[in-house]
């Protein structure tokens, strides 16, 4: 883009920073899409206490909250983001793709695929500031223990 | 920077511990022994408890840093407890299987008193939020 004509660091990169600022702006994106979502979606299920009684319901609204408090502090709540990526690598891995490669289910497997969000899965390989995980969440000295 | 006491981090690692293993035992065998007619709610529901015993595991080495992880959990029980099951209950149409939901979700009160409430206000609600424009020190 037009970095190159910028003096460094520009949005594009980090300079001394965590993260570069066009990479906590993508964050911001998916928290306010939570955010978003929650709000015209899943709170309308909640008020209405329709037959659904599913505990999902409840999840879906604990994500509106944390997608709020993430437009503010993307990187403090990352490891919701990485929830949200893990529990859709889980479920590929144990049920989707299992009952896929067995014929099981397959028409229904279509649709499920597409509800559990293979779109954000596709997304976060992109979206996660993986240099940031590994130095905070892997490499960081361990909080003490005594 | 706020301190949170030894004790209170050591707590915390205990509730970690808590809920990664409480989902190893739970719910991982049924993930990994499933039937194909399994409801796809109830498999999405179970995901997420890996994806959780998973980061509970990484919040015994950083029981500040996954705080959100804990404060998810006690959230979205909470909305479900207050939202979803209490107008079922004061309907009268409670049945065995959300009353087993519903046993299951109060068990994480025990987190109310572990997690550091005044850490939680002030890293994620009074101190300012990660930068909106470019960084000052840039233009010099």
């Amino acid at each position: 883009m037009a970095a190159s004509s910028r003096p460094a660091p520009g949005i594009w990169k980090r300079g001394d920073q965590e993260v570069s600022l066009a990479r906590l702006y993508a964050l911001r994106a998916v928290y306010l899409f939570f955010a978003v979502d929650g709000f015209l979606v899943t709170l309308p299920l909640l008020l209405d206490h329709s037959p659904e009684r599913h505990l999902f319901l409840g999840v879906k609204g604990g994500l509106w909250i944390m997608g709020i408090i993430g437009v503010l502090h993307p990187l403090k709540v990352l490891p919701v983001l990485l929830f949200e990526l893990g529990w859709k690598m889980v479920w590929l891995a144990f049920i989707g793709l299992p009952h896929w490669f067995a014929g099981v289910n397959a028409p229904r497997l279509g649709e499920d695929l597409i509800l559990v969000g293979l779109l954000p899965l596709a997304l976060a390989p992109v979206l996660i500031p993986w240099g940031y995980v590994w130095r905070n969440l892997i490499r960081a000295p361990v909080e003490r223990w005594r | 920077m706020t301190h949170v006491s030894l004790l209170r981090l050591n707590l915390l690692r205990a509730a970690y511990a808590f809920v990664a293993i409480g989902i190893l035992l739970v719910i991982w065998p049924s993930l990994l022994s499933h039937r194909s007619d399994w409801p796809l709610m109830n498999s999405v529901v179970a995901g997420m408890m890996a994806g959780v015993s998973v980061l509970a595991a990484l919040g015994l080495r950083y029981p500040l840093q996954m705080l959100p992880v804990l404060l998810f959990e006690l959230l979205w029980k909470a909305i479900w407890l207050t939202m979803v099951a209490l107008p079922l209950w004061t309907a009268g149409r409670m049945d065995p299987r959300t009353m087993q939901s519903v046993i299951e979700c109060l068990l994480a009160v025990v987190l109310i008193p572990v997690i550091p409430w005044r850490y939680v206000v002030r890293t994620y609600v009074t101190q300012p939020g990660a930068r909106w424009r470019r960084p000052a020190a840039e233009e010099n």
